[in-house]
């Protein structure tokens, strides 16, 4: 059988303690980038403050672990063998400092749920803030871009 | 005395205070004016990029050769962008295909318009609206001989004083019978943005 990856990288973007959060992502900034691919959203899912207050509560275990377990379901369940990466373009390392003083059931984070096939035909599934100056939809041509703080931005394709 | 004293100087406070007060003003301004806002990528870096590309294409002695009696059909792929910006690629190719097409020396078929085209057509044939004798038949469209099509990227340098953006900016002609590359050319931007110690 052949050797599958799963590549599992954990991104950390701060969020701030508002009542609603929502992406502050600086499109229009030139930054050092690692690289670029190219691809199209398979999937779009917006992830809801009761399921990220669920997950909060229950730990980043239990978080992690949907996550993974989702993503070995995709590969499995799709049959094409290719490798999926996972990447959190996540938000908790700051959410988690910022709630230490607040009530964390009051706010309201809204994340997107991304499963990308790129160029190559490798599938990644980014979670990412959502940002209504950006709504991705399936079939949506994207940019996933590695940039150099280690973080990763998934664009629409102009 | 002292009234009027305190009076004149009311006013002219009054006048300082006013002229001081901002206000919004709308102008018209010249569009190909040097943009100096920022390092990202703008209107002054678009323009050079098609200006230099068309230039460097239309005087290619290859593009000559192909373009000495015929007047070749290309379609333009959409522009890589490599760089972390949310730039308007289309605008790119729509400027190169523009002054391509001003040059009289090649011809375009625009592949971002085809499902309009299809309904039209499909409008023409189906709808019994359009007299069919006069209806613009399927199958008829010319296609594509060459393809052009390239890729920006950017390597951005920055630290407290200053940052520094390299673009570069490839474009290259491809024959689609053969798969030759006929032609290629890169443009380099650098934009530089430091402090300056402004002196009286």
């Amino acid at each position: 059988m052949k050797t599958k990856t799963l590549n599992i990288l954990v991104i950390l973007v701060l969020f701030f303690s508002t009542n609603y959060a929502f992406a502050d992502y600086d499109r229009n900034k030139a930054v050092p980038v690692e690289k670029v691919l190219f691809g199209n959203v398979i999937s779009v899912r917006n992830i809801t403050q009761e399921e990220l207050i669920r997950d909060k509560s229950n730990g980043w275990h239990t978080f992690g672990g949907a996550l993974i377990g989702g993503v070995i379901g995709h590969q499995f369940g799709g049959g094409s063998g290719r490798d999926v990466a996972t990447i959190l373009g996540a938000m908790i390392g700051g959410s988690i400092a910022n709630n230490n003083h607040n009530q964390p059931q009051r706010k309201i984070i809204r994340l997107v749920e991304l499963m990308i096939k790129v160029e190559s035909g490798e599938q990644f599934m980014v979670i990412q803030d959502f940002d209504k100056q950006m709504i991705f939809h399936s079939a949506d041509s994207i940019r996933m871009i590695y940039l150099a703080n280690s973080t990763v931005r998934i664009d629409k394709q102009r | 005395m002292n009234k009027f004293i305190l009076a004149t100087v009311f006013c002219l406070s009054l006048m300082t205070l006013s002229g001081c007060s901002s206000k919004s003003v709308v102008r018209y301004g010249d569009a190909t004016a040097v943009e100096t806002t920022d390092v990202n990528f703008g209107s002054t870096d678009l323009q050079k990029v098609a200006s230099q590309m068309t230039d460097s294409l239309l005087l290619s002695p290859v593009v000559g050769t192909v373009t000495a009696n015929s007047r070749p059909i290309i379609f333009v792929e959409r522009i890589k962008n490599k760089t972390s910006e949310h730039i308007d690629t289309e605008s790119i190719t729509d400027s190169l295909s523009t002054k391509l097409l001003r040059s009289g020396k090649f011809r375009f078929v625009d592949m971002g318009r085809v499902n309009s085209v299809r309904e039209q057509l499909e409008f023409q044939q189906n709808s019994g609206m359009v007299d069919t004798s006069k209806a613009i038949a399927f199958g008829q469209q010319v296609g594509a001989q060459y393809m052009l099509y390239g890729n920006l990227s950017s390597i951005v340098k920055s630290n407290e004083d200053k940052s520094d953006v390299y673009y570069k900016f490839t474009l290259r002609l491809m024959d689609l019978k053969s798969g030759l590359v006929e032609w290629a050319d890169e443009t380099e931007i650098r934009k530089t943005k430091g402090k300056e110690f402004v002196s009286w």
